[in-house]
Formats: C-alpha cells, sequence, structure tokens
C-alpha cells in the first residue's frame, strides 16, 4: 500500500464515524428545556450585587462597632482624668438644656434616639 | 471563516438562540470528532458532545469575541474530553490492568470498526497525539492549520504527528507508505 492507498483507507474509515441520526435535534431539545442563558446570566450578575452588599454592610459594620469603643473609651478614659471637672460641666449642660426649653430636651432626644438607631441597624446586619 | 463571523454578530447582536441555531450544525462533527479523537469511543464521544454543545449554549453569551470562535469551542471540547478520558481511567484503574485494556478496546463496536477491525486496532495502539492528528485530518479532510487549531498545538507539529502515525500504521498493516519527502 502507498501513500494514497493509506490516505484513501483511512478516509473511508472515518467517513464512517459520525454521531447517530437526530443528534441536532436532541442537542436542541435538551437546551430547550434549559432557562435562557440571559437569564442564568441575570441570576449570577443578582447574587454577584447581593454577595458584594452583604460583603460591603460587614465592613461597615465592623468600622462602626469599632468607632463605637473608640469613643465610648475616650469618653471613659476623660471622666476617669477629669471625673469633677466632667460631672461639673455634665451638670451645666443638663442645667443649660433644661433651662432651655423644649429645644434642649429635643436635642437630647434626637441624640438618644439616633444612637439606639445606629445600634439597632449594626443589630440587624 | 464567513460563519464563525455570521454567528459571533448574532451573539454580539444578543440574538443567542439564533447563533446557536448556526452553530450547531456547523461545528457538530469537529466537536464530534475531536471528542472522538481523544476518547476513541463512539457513544462516549456523542454523549460528551452533547455536553460540549449544552455548555456552549449557556456560555455564549459570555463569549466576548477575543479568542477565535472555533478556537474557544475546540478549548471548551477538549477540556470536557481530557476530563471525560482521565475519570474513565480512573475507573479502569480499579479493575486489573488487562482487563482494563479490553474493556477499552471493545467499548465502542461501531461501524467503522466493523468494516475495517486491522486498521482500527491499528489506530488505537497509535500513541494520543498521533491517534488525535489522524482521526481530526482524515475525519472530515481539513487542513493542516486547522488540527492544529482544534488541538491546540503548532501546524509543524501536527505534521510530525502525521508523519510518525502513517509510518506507523503503514508498518502495523503490514505495508510500507512511500511518502513523499
Amino acid at each position: 500500500m502507498n501513500r494514497e492507498g493509506l490516505d484513501a483507507r483511512l478516509r473511508r474509515h472515518f467517513a464512517r464515524v459520525d454521531t447517530a441520526p437526530g443528534f441536532e435535534a436532541r442537542v436542541l431539545a435538551r437546551v430547550a428545556a434549559l432557562p435562557s442563558p440571559r437569564i442564568l446570566e441575570r441570576r449570577l450578575e443578582v447574587e454577584r450585587q447581593q454577595f458584594a452588599l452583604r460583603k460591603r454592610l460587614r465592613r461597615e459594620a465592623w468600622f462602626n462597632a469599632a468607632t463605637a469603643l473608640g469613643v465610648g473609651a475616650a469618653a471613659l478614659a476623660a471622666v476617669w482624668r477629669h471625673g469633677p471637672e466632667v460631672s461639673d460641666r455634665m451638670r451645666e449642660l443638663v442645667e443649660h438644656a433644661t433651662q432651655g426649653g423644649g429645644l434642649g430636651v429635643a436635642a437630647v432626644a434626637l441624640g438618644a434616639w439616633f444612637v439606639w438607631w445606629s445600634w439597632r441597624a449594626g443589630a440587624g446586619r | 471563516m464567513p460563519a464563525d463571523q455570521a454567528i459571533v454578530e448574532l451573539v454580539q447582536a444578543g440574538r443567542g438562540q439564533e447563533a446557536f441555531e448556526r452553530l450547531l450544525p456547523a461545528y457538530r462533527r469537529r466537536v464530534f470528532g475531536l471528542a472522538y479523537g481523544i476518547l476513541r469511543d463512539r457513544a462516549a464521544a456523542e454523549d460528551l458532545a452533547q455536553e460540549v454543545f449544552v455548555k456552549l449554549w449557556q456560555a455564549l453569551p459570555r463569549y466576548d469575541g477575543r479568542a477565535q470562535l472555533s478556537t474557544w469551542i475546540y478549548a471548551i471540547t477538549r477540556n470536557a474530553a481530557v476530563s471525560a478520558l482521565r475519570a474513565r481511567r480512573r475507573e479502569l484503574s480499579l479493575a486489573d490492568e488487562a482487563v482494563a485494556a479490553e474493556v477499552e478496546g471493545v467499548a465502542a463496536p461501531d461501524a467503522a470498526a466493523a468494516e475495517d477491525p486491522a486498521l482500527r486496532r491499528a489506530i488505537d495502539r497509535l500513541p494520543e497525539k498521533q491517534r488525535q492528528a489522524i482521526t481530526l485530518y482524515y475525519m472530515d479532510e481539513r487542513s493542516v492549520e486547522e488540527v492544529a487549531d482544534m488541538m491546540g498545538i503548532p501546524a509543524n507539529t501536527v505534521k510530525t504527528h502525521l508523519h510518525r502515525a502513517r509510518a506507523s500504521l503503514a508498518a502495523a498493516l503490514g505495508e510500507s507508505a512511500k511518502e513523499p519527502a
């Protein structure tokens, strides 16, 4: 057998190798049963966005907690070091607020509400 | 390839279904041939080709056109076929080696093997890359360059594989192929 003979024999051999009839119809039927790739893409995109949002909120919660801890520690240190002065100052502030009437009370209430709201928002994450 | 260009344009226009309906007949033989060249089993290659087309359907909206469409499809097919081959070998390695070889040899009694069993046996004994090159080259009269693209190797390496494979086949069939220099 020469090169041409071998080539022809190989071509004959491989010409018989093919998919079974109806291959394309079977593939199309399979993909028809799947959700559209665009929908899958959209789902993946939404999942990616939700993951990024959760990550950001977790990071912010840590930052808020650290800030609150720092402020608390600073306040404690200030009270520890300048106890009488701080208590005099606080008394003055309270007196000032109560003398100022409704506006001062409203400011204190708003501050308290903000602290409570921040705490709730942090706890909800 | 002009057909590829049309498919890419459809993908970019968001007409994935239409693109896939054109891609399927255009690549059926090539995807199947590549899978067959690696797996050496018609039924397994057909199952794998189906899986590859389902993957292509799902991945088509993400095709960004950086690689040629054919190169992208062949890479997906090669990866899937090589994974399937490894999985099959792991299964067979549980059995005795001689039994495993026997099982692999008789796994796909297809029409081609039935018509020319001596040639089929000789092809099966070729090293993997030579067998793939011979299969892809002769299955649809492809050029060396296209076979190189399908296998992901340089064209000169394909020529070497083809040359060695022909020589081995000729020797195995008890003949000498008089190849031009």
